[in-house]
This record gives C-alpha cells, structure tokens and sequence, in this order.
C-alpha cells in the first residue's frame, strides 16, 4: 500500500527528487558500511523504492531524508544478514591462526610495538579502519560495522544474523585482533 | 581473583572491555598483566583507538573522506526506477482506496501491515519471503521468487514437482484473507481467469486451498516477467535513438491485436476486465501474448459465463459484486476511462474496456499512459482525488504531439477508441481491432485492388482463426462434462486391453464397452445418453458443426464411446451413432498426437471425410482424476464447406478462393470445381507454382503476385500440427 492520498504531511523534497537530492549521501553511507558499491547502489535503490511504498506512514515528525536514513539502515542490516546466511563463516574463524604461540603468547611480529600516537588524528585512524575493513573476512568485518558503527546491541546483533552469542563474541574479538594488527602495521609504515 | 594465564585469555578480556563488559576484578587483573607484558598493553591501546575511531567514523560525513557518490548513469538508472515505481503506486492507490471503502462498508478491516520505517520489521521470514525460500505450496509446487505483489496477494515463479515445469504462483495474502469480501473476490478472479479459455488469455493450471497456510491460491502459467509495458519502453528508447524500424512497431500493433481479441471473446462470453494496460499483457521472445490480472474483472449477469457458473451454484456469491463496489474506483488512474474515474459503476460496460485497449494503443504509439501528463502534473499534490477529476475532464493529448511519427489515421483510430463520451468510442473491441488490422493493412490509404485481395485473404484468415478457436473450445467443453468423466470412471476396458493382459489382439472384441463383464453396464449407458444429448445439443447450435467423437484411449487402443453427428441430407437431424456401430482398434497418427499432448491443449488437422468431405478436426485429451492420466479423447470435426461458404458470404468476397492442405490438395473452391469422381481423385496445384508460393509463404508470411493478382497466405495450426494454404485471385 503506497498510501499516496494519504500522507498527511507535505512531503519535502517530493519523491521525485530524492535521488537528486539525497542518492550520493545514502551511496557514501551505504558504501563505507558495505565495503561493496553494487551492494550499495542497489540498497540505496531499495530504500527509495520502500520509502515511496510505506510513505502513508511519513508522520512529518523528522525530516523525510531522516525518516528514509532509517529505512537505509534497516536494508543495510538485511544485506549483511542475506549475505552471512550465504557465506561459508569458516574462514573467518579460522583467521586466528599467526597471532598466538604454543604458549598463547602474541607472536611479536603480529603486532607493531608503536603505541597508537596521541597526535595521530581519530580521522586518520578511521581512514585505514576502513580499508583494513576490505582486507578481513567479511563475517568478521559485518558484526564490527554492527556493532561499533550501527550500535546495534549483541543480543540484537545475534537474531538477525542467526548465530549464538559466543560465536558473535568469538567474532567480534578476532575482528578487533585482526583491525589492531592491520590499523597498527599501515599506520606504521605511514608513519615511518 | 582473576588470574590471565596469557595473551590469549588478556586479549579476550580486552575485547569484552571495549563492549564494557568486563567485572572490576577483571579489569584490575587486565590493567596488571598489561603494565606486566608491554605488548598487550599496546595492543589494547590500538583497539580502543580503532572502536573510538569507528565510532566517530559512523557519524561523519563519508564525503570528506574522499568516498565519491553514485556515477551518473546509477543516478540516471535510479531515477527512471523512481519514477516507475511513483506510477505503480498511484496505480495501487485506486485498489487500496477500494479496499478500504470496502472494509468500511462490510465494517471488516483490512489493513496491510503498518510498521515504521527502521523499526526492524523486515524480519528473517519476511526477507526470505523476497527471495527464494523453497516453501511448498499445497505440497506440490516450490516457491523459487517473489515476482510481484498487489493489494491481495503475491505472485511467486514456483515449480510445480508433480510435472517439473516452472508456473507464476498467485498466493493471498493473510492479511487480505482476513476479509471476507477480499476472499471471495481473490476466488473470483481465479474462477473467471480459469474459465476464460482463449490462446490469449492467461490459462489457470490449478487452484486451491493450500492446507498448510489456509491460503487460496492459484497456478498459472509462467511466460517470463516480460510485458507489453517493456517492449512499448523498449521500442521508444530505440526510436528516440533512431534504429526502429516499422517492424518493431509492426509487433506491437500485432500483439495489441491479439489482446483485442482476448478481450472481444470475454465480452462475448460477459466478461468484462476494467483494468486493461501494458502492465496487464504478458509476452514472450516468441510472440506469446497473454492479458494478465482479471482482479477487477466484471461479469455480466446475461453472460454465456455467468450462466454456466450459475448452473454449478458459482456464481451466487458474485451478485453482491455490484453491491460491494458500487460508487468505488475501479482500475488504474494511467489508463482510466473517464467513466471509471467518476466511480460510475452503472456506466462501465464493453466500452470501458474499449477506452483501456485504446490507452494500450496510446502507449504504443507514444510510450506513454494517456493520462501521463495529468497523474505528473498532481503526483505532488498527492490528492486522489484531484487526479480522478482531471481524467474526467481533461483529453489526453493527441499522440502526434508527442510523437510526431504517429501516423494521421492510427491516430484517429486510438483517439476514438479514447473518446470522452463512451458512445463515440468504437462499440467493441472487435471493431477497433478491424480498424487497426485495416490500418496495418494500409486499406485506407491505397485501395488498390490488389489490397482489396489482401484485405480480403487476412479477413478470412483471422476469421478461419475465429472459427477454429470456437472448435477447439467445444472440444475443450466436451472433456470437462460430467457425463465424460462418468464414462471413464464407469467404463472397464476389455482385459485383454488391460496393462498387465497378454498381447493385444485388435478386433476380437467389436465392442467391449458395451458387455455387461466389464462394469457397471447401466450407468455407463445412462452416461453415455447424457453425453450424446449434450453434444446433440452442441451440434445443433454450431451450424459447421458436423460430428463429435468421444473415444476411450488405452495404450494405442482406442474404443469410440460416443459419435454424435449431423445428417448429409438432412442437416437438422442431428443423432447420435447406434452403439453396434461405433468403432475401435488401434488409434491413428492424429489420434496419438491428441494422446501425447497436454491436457487441455487441442491438437487440430485438416482431414477428408467420406461423409462430409474437408473437415478440420481438432482433439482434446481427457484426463481421469481417479488416476491422473490421460485416458480419452473428445474430437470435433467442422466441415470446412460449411465454414467457408458462411464467411465467404459476410465477407461479400469478390475474388476467386481456393485452399490447399499441406500436400497442396484443394480442399475447397469457390467457385466450386466439379466433384471429384474417386476420393483420391484430388486437384492439385501446379507444382512449380506450388513451391513459389511456399517459399514465400515461409520467409514473408504472405505471397503477392501483383501481375497475376494473386494473393496467398497460411493459416497454421496450433503446434504446427497441419495447415491450410489460402489463394485468393481476381481472374473473374
């Protein structure tokens, strides 16, 4: 149901002009979380297509590129589910191995000795999360843009992509071993 | 007291304090390993800065950081989706505006489902339901996609695993099942669309109840997600690119034909769809046409329809139809006739349907819906009802000023088929079709006499084709009579016939059917005598009509049950055959084929008589529903004399007609030749000659010789089972 006659609200920009006025901020959005561009060209498309369907439920309270934000990250999150449930996770899991010794000790050379600089910019640092994002597994590399950047709670986390608390905790703490040892290195050689 | 062994045990205590779910003793016992061993403590340090900087990363603009947006042709792309999917909304408003007045007026809601945006309701299931879930409907067919959705259900390609063939899948939704008047309108639509039997219109497998869901549903056959909507699209990116040609337009025109006649045999049998558009025809790479969704279809209670469904107690329930709807907005705001617009329900009639095949028309020739320009100028308004009113008052604009290709008379025949007042419109979809077949023709334009000839040869052609489809349907009829089934069901075949008897030896059992041995003798006859009274009536009422076969198939073997015929002499005496006359043995050629085809689906061929000469029969296998196969067979024959004489007439054909059969045998002359002394005695023609016209029949369709005034084309049948090569010359 489009629920066209229905909106009781001025729609602003009309849906006409969405794509104009808001395709490349959602495409950027959309792009940084899904590390993948037709992924996110095609959930951008499908938020505007959604947002024409359910625009009878538009109450006006926020505005409309908000309210269509909020679709975006929903689609967002159904990408990442529909692929994980698609993925072969062993991978990712076994992507532990090269960190610990016999001893579960960390290998010294996994990691860089440089502490991260109190002058190195969280900008910075942000740009080369994103691409050490592309460079791990991606069932490790989605429950961390989840959590960290959708704030998404575990539990929430979880359901939707149908694993078990431990498994997402395995996860979550090899994606961020994994982030500090490639964040660490890049920036490292960067800075060197 | 928490004791870290090692790294390991350090590290994962580390990630549990970035998700702040560490006790105080842990984090004092981290906090002490990690002052211990410097390159844990390091390392907690890089986590942290990169969960901050994730954290603060999500919130920024990803435009500063050097991410670019969409490239121009993704925005391009992007916007023509929007702007289809704004046109199909407003579609869907009409429909939902109806639902909701419906509910109203039953006091029963129906609300499709109302959830905010981002508040999760997309859930695993609902998102499972887009694509592929392997859900079994009524245990037979798979649900491989979702490939539309509407206000009642979802159509799904499924596969049906009982004959491993792909079929669209009409599934209600619950929602909508919920209400009383939308059940009974989604059952409608299942039983009109099923009972419309034409090449053209969507033919409906199976329909149902699926015992699982509780859901009505029905199976249909699949053609693939391409419509008339995307070859009309199509068709006008390449002329504004400038690489169409007139044949491309030439399809369209050709599958618009063919929707005309789709939608003149449902008026003839009272139907009426009221949401004709290029969205609602189906084509295929082939040139299959099929018209789609008879959701808001209409049935006229003086119907050919509505009176057979009455018989079976069917159509009760559709009388409130006029009631339920009454003062509501049927149809799609595009492609609405003025009438439709005004919720005038009194006033829809053969007409309306005319107006939408006249919008069909208008898309054709311009690429857009007639009433495009005034559904964008109010899309911003988002006012109904202000659309519904400027459809009523303003005239789409002439499709010349959009397309000033279109030629002068195409445009005259799509604006009157667009007239405002429904009386100036052409008065059925027949009479518009014979325009537009005129038109293709160039009749208006160059009345020449040998354009006369071929005017004339394709008018006879497409009313053979008329003729041809009133057989099959008979034949169609027949197999789905009560007295057909009873037959199977009663009559036992010999036991030499018998899959597990010996040999079969054909001829030692003249008529088996009628031995009391094997079965119950009585009601097999009493059957019997209903099905010849049926088709006694049939035959009456069809004057080409000349005989009907009912044969029993087992294996090769086939048993005549029933023969009903006309007399030669006398052709008002119509009669069933005495019982010790009717044959059997091993079937024919033709009776095979009729054997191996799929149920439902005629197989024709022009065959000889003895007793009526030319005939074209056309058989339809019938299929036992106590075990699923194919055990009978119903076969019509017309007599083509009959036929010929009777259109030759109403055409007021001038010209000299001859037809061929597929062995260039004359099969019928006007005027006569002199009958022929022995049956094998044909007239053929001309071999040389003969060979010219078939080359040219196959690679053009049609032979012209202007010099000898001669025109030729083939009428081929279903299946390419046999075919009849029609000559029509100006010697006289």
């Amino acid at each position: 149901m489009s629920g066209l006659s229905q909106v009781p609200v001025v729609v602003d920009p009309p849906p006409a002009e969405w794509v104009e006025r808001f395709g490349d901020a959602f495409y950027r959005y959309a792009v940084v979380r899904l590390r993948d561009p037709h992924a996110a060209e095609e959930v951008v498309q499908e938020t505007f297509m959604q947002g024409i369907e359910r625009l009878g439920q538009y109450r006006g309270d926020a505005p409309i590129d908000c309210w269509l934000r909020a679709i975006l990250r929903r689609k967002i999150v159904d990408w990442i589910r529909v692929e994980e449930r698609h993925r072969n996770n062993e991978k990712a899991l076994a992507a532990e191995a090269g960190w610990f010794d016999g001893d579960d000790q960390l290998i010294p050379s996994s990691l860089t000795t440089n502490e991260p600089s109190g002058q190195v910019e969280l900008a910075e640092i942000w740009r080369v999360v994103r691409q050490c994002l592309e460079r791990v597994p991606r069932g490790l590399a989605d429950v961390f843009v989840l959590h960290a950047m959708e704030h998404m709670e575990p539990k929430e986390i979880c359901k939707e992509l149908g694993i078990t608390p431990s498994n997402l905790w395995v996860r979550m703490h090899r994606v961020r071993l994994a982030l500090a040892r490639c964040v660490s290195a890049r920036m490292g050689i960067e800075a060197n | 007291m928490v004791n870290i062994e090692n790294d390991r045990q350090a590290v994962e205590l580390m990630s549990r304090s970035l998700s702040g779910d560490l006790t105080s003793a842990e984090r004092d016992a981290l906090r002490e390993y990690e002052a211990r061993h410097a390159q844990a403590g390091v390392l907690h340090q890089w986590m942290a800065a990169i969960e901050h900087a994730a954290q603060l990363g999500a919130e920024s603009s990803a435009e500063d950081e050097g991410v670019g947006g969409l490239s121009p042709v993704s925005k391009e792309r992007m916007q023509r989706a929007v702007a289809k999917k704004l046109e199909q909304a407003l579609s869907a408003e009409i429909d939902d505006a109806q639902y909701a007045q419906v509910a109203e007026k039953e006091t029963l809601y129906y609300a499709p489902p109302q959830v905010a945006a981002g508040e999760g309701e997309t859930t695993e299931s609902a998102a499972s339901d887009e694509q592929g879930t392997q859900r079994r409907c009524d245990g037979r067919f798979t649900l491989i996609q979702k490939i539309g959705s509407g206000g009642l259900g979802s159509v799904w390609l499924a596969r049906d695993e009982v004959l491993g063939r792909k079929v669209a899948l009409k599934e209600m939704n619950p929602t909508a099942a919920a209400s009383k008047p939308l059940w009974r309108r989604f059952q409608r639509e299942a039983q009109i669309t099923g009972h419309l039997e034409h090449p053209h219109v969507v033919p409906v497998y199976l329909s149902g109840i699926d015992s699982e869901t509780g859901l009505p549903f029905y199976a249909m056959r699949f053609l693939g997600k391409h419509t008339l909507a995307d070859a009309i699209e199509e068709y006008h990116a390449r002329r504004e690119a400038g690489v169409a040609t007139k044949i491309d337009l030439h399809r369209l025109l050709t599958a618009f034909l063919n929707v005309c006649e789709a939608i003149a045999y449902a008026h003839d049998r009272g139907v009426l769809h009221r949401d004709l558009k290029p969205q609602n025809v189906a084509l295929d790479r082939f040139g299959q046409v099929l018209v789609l969704d008879w959701g808001l279809a209409k049935l006229d209670s003086d119907g050919e329809l509505y009176a057979r469904l009455a018989l079976s107690g069917e159509a009760l329930d559709w009388v409130s139809d006029k009631r339920t709807f009454h003062g509501k907005y049927l149809g799609t705001p595009l492609y609405m006739a003025p009438e439709q617009a005004e919720g005038d329900l009194d006033a829809i009639d053969v007409r309306t349907d005319v107006f939408g095949l006249g919008a069909i028309l208008y898309s054709i020739l311009t690429g857009r819906a007639p009433h495009h320009q005034t559904v964008g100028d109010l899309r911003h308004r988002q006012d109904l009802h202000a659309v519904l009113r400027s459809i009523v008052e303003v005239r789409p604009p002439s499709p010349r000023s959009i397309n000033p290709d279109v030629p002068r008379d195409l445009e005259a025949i799509c604006m009157r088929a667009l007239a405002p007042n429904k009386a100036a419109r052409h008065r059925t979809a027949a009479e518009l079709a014979a325009e537009v077949e005129n038109w293709i023709a160039g009749r208006k334009e160059r009345a020449s006499n040998y354009e006369a000839l071929r005017l004339a040869g394709r008018d006879l052609k497409s009313r053979l084709c008329v003729q041809l489809r009133q057989l099959a349907s008979t034949a169609k009829f027949m197999t789905e009579v009560p007295p057909t089934e009873g037959i199977l069901e009663t009559y036992v075949p010999p036991a030499s016939l018998q899959p597990d008897s010996g040999p079969e030896v054909a001829g030692t059992s003249p008529f088996p059917a009628s031995e009391p041995a094997h079965g119950d003798n009585t009601s097999l006859r009493e059957w019997r005598g209903r099905l010849a009274a049926i088709m006694q009536a049939a035959i009456r009422n069809r004057p080409n009509l000349a005989e009907l076969h009912f044969l029993a198939i087992e294996g090769e073997h086939v048993t005549e049950m029933v023969r009903v015929r006309r007399g030669v002499q006398d052709p008002h005496n119509v009669r069933a055959v005495p019982e010790d006359q009717l044959l059997e043995g091993v079937s024919d050629s033709f009776q095979r084929a009729v054997a191996e085809q799929f149920p439902g689906e005629p197989v024709l061929r022009l065959a000889h008589s003895e007793v009526f000469g030319p005939v074209v029969q056309c058989g339809v296998s019938v299929v036992a529903r106590s075990d699923d196969r194919r055990r009978g067979m119903i076969i019509a024959a017309a007599e083509l004399k009959a036929i010929l004489s009777v259109e030759a007439e109403m055409m007021n054909l001038e010209a000299d007609l001859q037809l061929f059969d597929a062995d260039r045998r004359l099969v019928y002359s006007l005027p006569p030749k002199p009958p022929a002394t022995l049956p094998t005695d044909h007239t053929t023609m001309d071999a040389k000659r003969w060979e010219t016209i078939i080359s040219e029949l196959d690679e053009a369709g049609e032979y012209i010789d202007p010099a000898e005034r001669v025109y030729a084309t083939r009428l081929v049948f279903p299946n390419r089972s046999d075919s009849i090569t029609i000559v029509i010359s100006n010697r006289r």
